[in-house]
């Protein structure tokens, strides 16, 4: 029995394209494969030709014809019921395979015994022969997976788990591999990233890969296939298209409405926004109440003595019996502060909001409150706008130092592979507008009261990731950022220290980038490849 | 005889059409121009809006056109350290012969 079996449902592709595909097989370094090929009844004659030519060159090319054309799905299926590997491996018949990707899967497969699927990075092979557009995948992060099927080529997971879940299922053609690969996580031990383009994945004028809307109706199936894997798993929700083809949007059902504690630390600071004299504190407080649909709401100020009473009387008229003011006389530290107004929140939900925001989505509470449902989610962030429109929070990428993704490209930049259009898995979030669950917010102790003004969001994220939990960042929940407009942005050296001393290794290895891309850059550039 | 508060009601009314008087003619002849000053102003905010949009959209693209700049410059770096290896053993080849 070999260890690997590739399958390859293979349909009148060009015979140099479907050589090179078979060369890409047979020039594997790792040897102890198989490849399974069903030729799907195709009407060009040198596709059974070159078929029976490796077969007869090499055992290991294993070869059905089907009588007749049943489609990708059918095909993929017989491919599936020849293989007897331990693991089988999905290879489009125009793809290549680079020499070492078994090789490289088998060294995670043999130190890992509980692996049931893994994937690598990929690239594209154009028509003139040149690899570009890599797309560096970060490592598992099952609600990008939701939002989009980033895991791709080359995929290779468990055959009698992939047996168990019931092989590739007929409605789902285009998105076979999607639906698949959702089912076979649901119930994956183990799940590994190789940060290595280990596939080329060929343009050709018709594919998908090419143009976007080739295959309008593979990008419906996906859609299904993630309605039905929410479905199956118990979540409520309704998948929409996302914003691109093949980006998907999850809206989780809030079936219950909880109390929320909206903390926000405050100085009753005024500033010039849009042309207009402000009071942040009194605008981010009406936005929440006038503009945010979500009321179940305990507004928590804290807010230094020094606060002008004009300013109090004004949040109290607009927030009435739902605000807990908090007062707060010591020199300025935004960790003390956000902790004292948790201190008073009754909540099991605390949002963290900063004075100088301004809502923009009226869903904003309910989209986040419908992620941080997920049993093992502590926090959600969501996506900020400076005053100009420019992104200013879109997840934090921990590359070297702490970096905001994406930071000050324009609101609708979709980023490396749709990254900034899909609800996903982040190492951190900013503390300007995160949702926390409260018993997480003890069990880690909230925020760092050493890190005064800086880096306590940062800090905050990785006490959490460090205790198992993920953080989640969505692009459907929108607010303002004036950043930086009521207080001094300046990072201390001592904040600095603090923070490389405590967190060192995961500031350099976010789960969520790629080793593959520049380090100290928050772009997704890639590295010169080797 | 007619008490006191009757008396105060004219004087009263008086004030007030004075004050009306008086905010009309900061505001304008009439309340149409309040309410157009109202749309002025509300327009001139939209149009303070709208400029620092535009500005952050340029913003924006400059962020983007500095990513492809490093890029294009990291590259650029990279070919030519590929370039000097090769050269300089070639230089040493040719100096040793």
């Amino acid at each position: 029995m070999a260890r690997y079996s590739i399958i390859t449902p293979v349909y009148d592709p060009p015979e140099d394209v479907l050589r090179a595909c078979l060369d890409s097989v047979a020039r594997q370094t790792l040897t102890d494969w198989e490849h399974c090929l069903v030729d799907d009844a195709s009407t060009q004659p040198h596709v059974a030709r070159v078929l029976e030519e490796y077969a007869a060159k090499d055992h290991r090319f294993r070869v059905l014809r089907r009588t007749t054309n049943g489609g990708i799905v059918a095909a993929s299926q017989d491919a599936l019921e020849l293989a007897t590997g331990e693991f089988v491996a999905l290879l489009d018949h125009d793809d290549l395979l680079t020499r070492d990707a078994l090789a490289e899967v088998d060294v995670v497969a043999s130190t890992d015994p509980t692996l049931d699927y893994c994937y690598s990075d990929e690239d594209y092979l154009t028509p003139e022969g040149r690899f570009v557009d890599p797309f560096y995948k970060p490592d598992w992060s099952p609600e990008r997976f939701r939002s989009q099927m980033y895991t791709g080529h080359l995929s290779v997971a468990r055959r009698s788990l992939v047996l168990e879940v019931g092989g590739f299922r007929a409605g789902y053609e285009g998105s076979q591999d999607y639906d698949l690969v959702l089912r076979v996580t649901e119930r994956a031990r183990s799940i590994r990233h190789i940060p290595k383009v280990l596939y080329h994945w060929r343009i050709l004028p018709a594919s998908v890969a090419n143009n976007a809307a080739a295959k309008p109706w593979a990008y419906e199936a996906g859609r299904r296939a993630v309605q039905d894997h929410c479905d199956r798993t118990g979540r409520r929700a309704v998948v929409t298209d996302g914003v691109v083809p093949g980006v998907y949007r999850v809206e989780r059902e809030v079936p219950d409405r909880p109390l929320v504690s909206v903390v926000i630390p405050t100085r009753g600071s005024n500033g010039r926004v849009w042309g207009v004299d402000r009071c942040f504190v009194v605008e981010a407080v009406r936005s929440l109440v006038e503009r945010a649909r979500y009321t179940n709401l305990e507004i928590i100020c804290v807010v230094d003595r020094p606060t002008p009473a004009s300013v109090i009387a004004e949040l109290e008229r607009l927030a009435g019996d739902r605000l807990v003011l908090v007062w707060y006389d010591r020199p300025f530290n935004f960790s003390e502060k956000v902790n004292l107004g948790a201190a008073y929140a009754s909540g099991d939900l605390l949002l963290l909001l900063n004075d100088d925001v301004e809502v923009e989505s009226p869903d904003f509470i309910e989209t986040m409150l419908g992620l941080i449902q997920e049993e093992d989610v502590a926090m959600v962030g969501a996506k900020l706008l400076f005053a100009d429109g420019r992104l200013q929070h879109a997840g934090h990428v921990y590359n070297g130092d702490p970096f905001h993704a994406y930071f000050g490209y324009p609101a609708d930049h979709l980023g490396a592979c749709s990254v900034l259009a899909c609800q996903r898995e982040v190492s951190g979030v900013t503390a300007a507008c995160a949702l926390v669950r409260m018993s997480v917010w003890n069990e880690v102790g909230g925020m760092t009261p050493e890190l005064a003004g800086n880096f306590n969001d940062v800090d905050f994220s990785l006490k959490i990731r460090s205790r198992g939990y993920r953080i989640l960042w969505t692009p459907y929940a929108v607010l303002y950022h004036f950043e930086s407009m009521t207080r001094d942005p300046d990072v201390g050296a001592h904040e600095l220290r603090v923070m490389r001393e405590r967190w060192a290794t995961p500031m350099g290895n976010d789960p969520y980038y790629n080793p593959n891309l520049e380090p100290l850059r928050d772009d997704w550039m890639e590295r010169p490849r080797r | 005889m007619p008490n006191s508060s009757e008396t105060s009601i004219p004087n009263d009314l008086d004030a007030l059409r004075a004050e009306v008087e008086r905010l009309r003619a900061l505001v304008g002849p009439d309340e149409v121009a309040y309410q157009q000053l109202r749309v002025d102003l509300w327009a001139a905010r939209d149009a303070a809006f709208g400029a620092e949009m535009a500005a952050g959209e340029l913003r924006g693209q400059v962020r983007i056109l500095e990513g492809q700049l490093a890029r294009a410059q990291r590259n650029s770096k990279w070919l030519k350290a590929r370039l000097k290896a090769p050269l300089r053993r070639i230089k040493g080849i040719l100096r040793g012969a």
